[in-house]
């Protein structure tokens, strides 16, 4: 196990190396550039900010001198920032995000688990029609639809929760759920469809021969089986929900990592973009590699090679 | 050996024989199968009647994003003149919808099939050519995969600059290696089978073999990826508009739209901002219903 995960890891660094190669000029070959304004500034106060920032230096130098840096964990100055690093910016935004992240995977699970649950059991009945419509529905929902809706009722409407902004747990609740139902809608399908396969089965028919209350049967025996896809699905959807809260953090004003994002792909904010690329390319690589792992420690049938 | 069949289980040879009897082709069964789907045929008008709004709006509706502000008639509610209201330049919003269903289904449509070719074509030598191409290939697709789309997509745009255009080619980009993934293991699959030996055998160039024998049975499945792909477009290209990298105004593209109006929406103007939103979900549901439907149809064996 342990050499599985020295493999891995170090099969992280050519990865790491094209993603970051690739943005690098993908990034400086597109037109236009972080000072770029409408009014041109002088001369020669172009001529220092570019000096201060390496930008008159050849590609090529610009290039090393950036893969030297990220080597070092070090992802530049933010050039929309002035007194910022890239670093410091992530460290204030990622705890937010993170936070809104997992609330927002808890709403998923639970309330996606538990509609499945109920829908696989009680098969074409009115409740399994509803929820599934219900579900549909919540795929084809964007967030940027359902947020200011939630909003408009639950704020606005209710005064029952704050309408923006970030700092007591009560601000969290708006932005998670709008983030989570499209997941928590996905795991219910997912769930549904692994409770309708393991139902049927043979060890099902005998714990309920055995006369074990139904509520055991279900969560003690079917259950285990029946979330497998959804297991399955959990590393892209965490990842998804990480990053997806991007939209999110927009609406609601919540200073996390996806607000600098967006604010440095509308500014070219290179160093900016390039650093959230690099973080989350690095993040996402851990988090699948967890995922492999908690794959292979659930089902035995699964050999890390 | 013998095995019992569990009396849960239903049989579903009756079904298979009923359509081999009337002699219909795979694909006119597949077809029957999902006319036969009231949610599938639900999904399908609503993609018609999309389509028709996309076609026939610039032909009978001439409209000039440019001049149709009319300040006196700021954020109107639904009246007669204006049956869906008017936004916060006084625009009328039914006329803004109907013509942003070209641009957002434009953008959906366009990314999706950019990608398809793209991808089909990468998946079909990876998987036919083998060895290295493979390599190479999967290896890239598997860098772009472990991003997720929407961040994905962020990030090319940041990259090549906000605009029409280039959302269409970052959201392209961003399907691109689910259609590689797909049709290489598809071709893996059928490069093995006796209809492929046999054409060798009988001296077909391996260009004639990909595109005659091998690409036409990996349309099934690149079929329903189409479908759902379309509808994670749209989603897509409104969320790229609705952070102001897509559509610039004074484009109606839907997700601009929302952007432009949501702040009007708190205060009460919900027509600026709800009508946009519909738009996106029933457009989106349609091709989810139909994506769904299709699905089943195609591959039986799926049913649930």
């Amino acid at each position: 196990m342990l050499g599985y995960i020295l493999r891995r890891l170090a099969g992280f660094l050519p990865v790491l190396f094209v993603i970051v190669s690739l943005s690098f000029f993908m990034m400086r070959l597109a037109p236009g550039g972080p000072f770029d304004q409408e009014r041109a500034l002088p001369d020669q106060v172009r001529a220092n900010i570019e000096a201060r920032y390496h930008l008159d230096e050849p590609l090529w130098r610009q290039y090393l001198r950036y893969l030297g840096e990220v080597a070092q964990g070090d992802l530049g100055p933010s050039f929309r920032y002035p007194d910022r690093s890239v670093n410091e910016l992530l460290g204030l935004g990622f705890p937010v995000s993170l936070t809104l992240g997992l609330c927002a995977l808890a709403v998923a699970l639970a309330l996606g688990g538990t509609a499945g649950i109920l829908a696989g059991l009680r098969r074409n009945s009115v409740l399994d029609y509803l929820t599934m419509s219900v579900a549909l529905g919540g795929v084809s929902v964007p967030n940027f639809v359902l947020g200011p809706i939630l909003m408009l009722v639950f704020a606005l409407g209710l005064h029952w929760l704050p309408v923006a902004g970030w700092g007591t747990w009560r601000h969290l609740i708006l932005p998670a759920v709008t983030l989570g139902t499209f997941y928590a809608a996905y795991v219910a399908r997912l769930t549904r469809a692994g409770m309708l396969e393991v139902i049927g089965q043979d060890f099902i028919r005998t714990a309920r021969a055995k006369g074990l209350r139904e509520a055991v049967v279900v969560l003690r025996h079917a259950l285990p089986g029946a979330i497998l896809p959804v297991i399955t699905y959990l590393g892209p959807a965490s990842a998804a929900i990480l990053t997806g809260s991007v939209v999110v953090e927009t609406i609601f004003s919540i200073p996390g990592i996806g607000r600098y994002f967006v604010g440095g792909a509308l500014n070219r904010d290179y160093t900016m973009v390039l650093g959230t690329v690099v973080f989350y390319s690095v993040l996402l690589l851990f988090f699948n590699l967890i995922v492999d792992i908690l794959y292979a420690y659930l089902d035995p049938r699964v050999q890390v090679r | 050996m013998q095995r019992s069949i569990p009396a849960s289980s239903t049989i579903e040879l009756p079904v298979a024989a009923r359509i081999g009897a009337r002699g219909r082709s795979p694909l006119e069964a597949a077809w029957h199968r999902l006319l036969a789907n009231r949610v599938a045929r639900g999904g399908l008008v609503i993609i018609v009647v999309f389509t028709l709004m996309a076609a026939l709006s610039p032909v009978f509706l001439p409209y000039n994003p440019n001049v149709d502000s009319d300040l006196i008639a700021r954020l109107k509610p639904p009246n007669w003149s204006h049956p869906f209201g008017t936004d916060a330049l006084g625009r009328d919003i039914l006329m803004r919808i109907l013509h942003g269903a070209r641009v957002s289904l434009g953008l959906g449509v366009g990314s999706v099939l950019l990608a398809a070719a793209v991808g089909t074509l990468l998946g079909l030598l990876a998987g036919y050519v083998g060895r290295r191409t493979d390599l190479c290939l999967m290896f890239c697709m598997d860098i772009l995969l472990a991003f997720p789309a929407t961040l994905l997509a962020i990030a090319i745009v940041a990259m090549i600059g906000p605009g029409l255009r280039n959302s269409l080619i970052a959201i392209s980009v961003v399907s691109i290696p689910f259609y590689a993934r797909i049709t290489r293991g598809e071709v893996l699959a059928l490069k093995e089978r006796e209809f492929v030996t046999a054409a060798r055998g009988l001296g077909g160039s391996a260009r004639r073999i990909l595109l005659w024998h091998i690409f036409p049975n990996t349309l099934p499945p690149l079929t329903v990826q189409t479908t759902l792909a379309v509808a994670f477009a749209i989603l897509e290209a409104a969320a790229l508009g609705f952070l102001g990298l897509g559509a610039q105004p004074p484009i109606p593209e839907w997700g601009a739209m929302l952007a432009d109006s949501y702040k009007f929406f708190t205060s009460g103007a919900w027509w600026a901002f709800f009508f946009p939103g519909a738009a996106i979900m029933l457009s989106v549901l349609g091709f989810n219903l139909v994506g769904d439907a299709l699905r089943d149809a195609l591959d039986p064996r799926l049913r649930t």
